[in-house]
C-alpha cells in the first residue's frame, strides 16, 4: 500500500512515531515527496504561510502517485495546542481536490489527533492500524522510542564547541532546507556547527517554558513552548555562541513568540547574540546571506 | 487609578458608562488614527494581527495622556487575542510604563476569575465602598447604552442604502451616540436613544430597494470601523444594507454562556459549515463560512468577509468562502485588513462589488 503524507509533518516526532507503528504491522510504501511539481490552478491559499501552502500542494500533488493520502487534524500533541491552519489542513485539502481532482477524493484520510498521553497515542495508532489492515495493534510490535533522558539538570555538565549555533523554530522549518532558506547548509559552509532542539525533550522545554507562563496566562501553543524552553535552555544550561530564531513570514505563532523572545533577551541582558530570521517562497539567496554574514561577524567578534 | 480601555466598536461606550457611574476616573484613548496604527506596528511587526496593533497603539495613546489601569477583554486559544495581554505586557514593560492591569474575561472560566482575583486584588483598595457598591448599577447602565449603540448601528445601516443624502445618516448617528453616551439616567438614556432612532427613520429614501449584504469575519475587523476603514458607510452609500451578527453584546452572551439562545444558533451554524470545515478551526472561522452559506440561503445579495492581515483562522475561511461562493452562487468580498491600506482600494473594490451584485439580481429578474 502507497500511503503519502506531506513531507512537512513528517518533521514531528509523534508522526514518525504513527508511521513506524503502521510499517511494523502491514506492507506500506511511504511517499513524502511529489515527484513532480503540480502546477494545477488550485484555491486561493490567502495569506497562509509557506510551510502551511506547501503541505496544501504537496498533498494534492501527491494524489496521483499512492493509494491513501493522510492527512492528520494536529490539534494537539503532548496536550498542547496546535497552530489553528492544521486544524483546517485536511479541509483544505479537500476541497483542493474536488477542484482539481474530484476522482480521486476518496483517497484522502484525515485522522484528528488530540494526543496528551501515551495511552491516547496508542489508542489512534491502533484505530488506524484496524483500518487499513484490519488487525489489532500488537503491543510486543510496538516500537517503542527510548526514554529520553532529561536535560534539565545538565548545567554546566556539557559544552558546545565555540563555533555552534542554536536554531530556533517549527520541525519543519528545521528539517526543510527549501523553507529554512537552506541556512543550515550556509552555516556550515562559514564553519560553524548547528545545533536545534529536535533532540531534546518536549517534557523537558515545556517545563522550561513555564517560567514565562504567569498563572491564569499560559502560552498555549506547542510550538511556541517549544522554541521558548529551547530559547530558556540555550541561554541557561547548555550555551551555543548565538541563537538564529528561523520563522516563516505571516506564521501567526511566531510573530509573537518573536516579540517575547526579543523582549526576553533584553530583559536577561545577555551578551549572546540572537537574530530572527523571516522567510518566505519569495526569500532570495542574498537576503539570508547577508543577514547571516552580519551575524557571523557579531559572533566573531568582528 | 485612573482606567483606559481600547476602542472596539461600542464598547468604549459601555466602559465609559461604567466607570462615569461607579464614579472611577478614566482616560478615554484618543480616536484611532494613523498614529494610532504607527505606533502598533513600530512596537510589533508585520506579522502579528492588525487588532493587537491598533490595541497596542490605543494603550500607549491612553498611557501618555495619563491613564495607569488597562481594562482589556480576554479570550482564549487557538486565536491570538488570547495572548494579547501577555505580549502587549512585555512591550509596555520594555519601553518603561507603569501601570495595572484587568482583564474583562472573555471567556467565563475559573482560569479567567482567577485571574480576575488577582488583578483587582490591589485595583479594590483603590475603589471606595461607595465605588463598589454602584458597580452593579454601573454595569446595568453600560449594558443599556451599548444595547442602544448597537440598535442605532443597525438602524444607521438600514437607512444608509436607502437614504437620499446618506451624510444625513451619519450626521444624525454621530449624534445620536454622542446623546446616548451623555445619558446621566436609565430615563434619560432611553429618551435618548428612542429619539436618535426616530431621527434616522425620518430621513428621506429614495424609494430604490437595496442590496443586502451580510458582513462576516473576525471580530475587531468586523465591529471597529477604523479597522475596516468604515467598509459599513462605504458600502451604505453605494445602497447596501449591511447586516452582522457580531456585537460586543453578543460576544458577552456568547462568553457567559449563560444565553442558550445563543450557543444553540452557534451550534447550529458549526453543522452548517461541517460539509466545508469538519473541525472547529478557532475564533470566528467555521462562523465565518456558516453564516455566508446562510446569508446565500436567506436571498442575500452577497457576502462581504473582513478580516486582520495574517489572522489564522479567518485565512483559511477566506479560502473555503471562494468555493462557497461558486457553490451557492452568491459573490463574496473579502478583504484582508492592515495598517497600509487605503480608502480607495476599499472603495474601488466595493464599486466592482455592487456592479456584479446588481448584474446578478437583473439576470435573475
Amino acid at each position: 500500500m502507497r500511503i503519502g503524507i506531506p513531507e512537512e509533518l513528517m518533521a514531528f516526532k509523534w508522526m514518525q512515531w504513527l508511521t513506524k507503528q503502521l510499517s511494523v504491522h502491514g506492507e506500506i510504501e511511504w511517499v513524502h515527496r511529489p515527484s513532480a511539481a503540480n502546477n494545477t490552478i488550485m484555491l486561493s491559499e490567502g495569506d497562509a504561510c509557506q510551510p502551511f501552502k506547501s503541505m496544501v500542494r504537496s498533498g494534492v500533488a501527491l494524489l496521483g502517485q499512492v493509494d491513501v493520502l493522510l492527512v492528520p487534524r494536529l490539534v494537539k500533541l503532548d496536550g498542547q495546542l496546535m497552530c489553528p491552519n492544521f486544524r483546517a489542513l485536511p479541509d483544505i485539502i479537500r476541497l483542493n481536490i474536488n477542484k482539481v481532482c474530484p476522482d480521486q477524493k476518496n483517497k484522502l484520510i484525515d485522522i484528528t489527533i488530540e494526543t496528551s498521553s501515551d495511552k491516547e497515542s496508542k489508542a489512534l495508532a491502533s484505530s488506524l492500524i484496524q483500518k487499513f489492515f484490519n488487525k489489532t495493534l500488537q503491543p510486543n510490535l510496538v516500537n517503542q522510542e527510548p526514554i529520553q533522558e532529561s536535560v534539565l539538570s545538565s548545567v554546566g555538565k556539557e559544552k558546545f564547541s565555540a563555533k555552534t549555533i542554536a536554531l530556533l523554530g517549527h520541525p519543519y522549518l528545521l528539517e526543510n532546507s527549501r523553507l529554512n532558506m537552506g541556512i543550515i547548509r550556509q552555516l556550515k559552509a562559514y564553519g560553524y556547527q548547528v545545533t536545534t532542539p529536535k533532540d531534546l525533550p518536549f517534557s523537558d522545554l515545556d517545563e522550561l517554558a513555564k517560567k514565562s507562563d504567569y498563572y491564569a496566562k499560559n502560552n498555549y501553543w506547542r510550538s511556541s513552548r517549544e522554541t521558548l524552553g529551547a530559547f530558556y535552555y540555550y541561554t541557561t544550561i547548555k550555551k551555543p555562541a548565538g541563537i538564529i530564531y528561523l520563522i516563516s513570514f505571516n506564521c501567526g505563532v511566531d510573530a509573537l513568540m518573536r516579540i517575547e523572545l526579543m523582549g526576553l533577551h533584553k530583559k536577561l541582558d545577555l551578551d549572546m547574540p540572537f537574530m530572527v530570521l523571516v522567510g518566505d517562497e519569495h526569500t532570495q539567496q542574498e537576503h539570508t546571506a547577508t543577514r547571516l554574514e552580519a551575524y557571523l561577524d557579531i559572533i566573531d567578534g568582528i | 487609578m485612573v482606567i483606559t480601555f481600547p476602542h472596539l466598536g461600542s464598547m468604549y461606550v459601555f466602559c465609559k458608562a461604567i466607570a462615569e457611574t461607579a464614579g472611577i476616573p478614566y482616560i478615554l484613548p484618543p480616536a484611532t488614527s494613523d498614529r494610532t496604527r504607527e505606533i502598533g506596528e513600530f512596537y510589533t511587526n508585520e506579522s502579528v494581527c492588525l487588532p493587537l496593533k491598533i490595541i497596542l497603539g490605543n494603550f500607549i495613546e491612553a498611557l501618555d495622556a495619563g491613564a495607569d489601569t488597562i481594562v482589556m477583554v480576554g479570550s482564549g486559544p487557538p486565536c491570538r487575542l488570547g495572548l494579547y495581554d501577555r505580549t502587549i505586557k512585555i512591550i509596555l514593560d520594555e519601553q518603561g510604563y507603569n501601570y495595572r492591569w484587568l482583564t474583562i474575561p472573555g471567556i467565563f472560566n475559573f482560569q479567567a476569575f482567577l485571574q480576575n482575583h488577582d488583578e483587582t486584588k490591589e485595583l479594590k483598595k483603590e475603589l471606595s465602598p461607595l465605588n463598589i457598591a454602584k458597580f452593579p448599577g454601573a454595569i446595568f447602565m453600560g449594558w443599556r447604552k451599548m444595547r442602544w449603540c448597537e440598535h442605532l448601528e443597525q438602524s444607521a445601516a438600514r437607512k444608509r442604502a436607502v437614504a437620499k443624502q446618506p451624510l444625513l445618516v451619519d450626521q444624525a448617528y454621530n449624534r445620536g451616540m454622542t446623546a446616548i453616551d451623555e445619558a446621566k439616567s436609565l430615563r434619560a438614556l432611553s429618551k435618548n436613544g428612542k429619539q436618535a432612532v426616530r431621527e434616522i427613520e425620518a430621513i428621506d429614501e429614495t424609494g430604490i430597494a437595496p442590496l443586502r449584504v451580510v458582513m462576516v469575519g473576525e471580530v475587531y475587523t468586523v465591529m471597529e470601523p477604523t479597522i475596516n476603514l468604515n467598509i459599513e458607510k462605504r458600502l451604505g452609500y453605494n445602497g447596501v444594507e449591511i447586516h452582522r451578527s457580531s456585537y460586543f453584546s453578543t460576544h458577552i452572551r456568547r462568553g457567559s454562556r449563560l444565553d442558550r439562545t445563543i450557543i444553540r444558533q452557534r451550534n447550529e451554524l458549526m453543522k452548517l459549515a461541517d460539509p466545508y470545515l469538519k473541525y472547529d478551526v478557532g475564533a470566528e472561522c467555521n462562523f465565518s463560512v456558516a453564516e455566508a452559506i446562510q446569508a446565500a440561503q436567506q436571498g442575500y445579495d452577497g457576502v462581504v468577509h473582513v478580516y486582520p492581515f495574517s489572522c489564522m483562522p479567518e485565512t483559511n475561511a477566506a479560502t473555503v468562502l471562494s468555493t462557497v461562493s461558486t457553490d451557492y452562487e452568491i459573490p463574496v468580498l473579502g478583504f484582508a485588513l492592515d495598517r497600509k491600506d487605503m480608502g480607495l482600494r476599499i472603495d474601488t473594490q466595493i464599486e466592482a462589488f455592487v456592479d456584479i451584485m446588481k448584474m446578478k439580481k437583473n439576470r435573475e429578474l
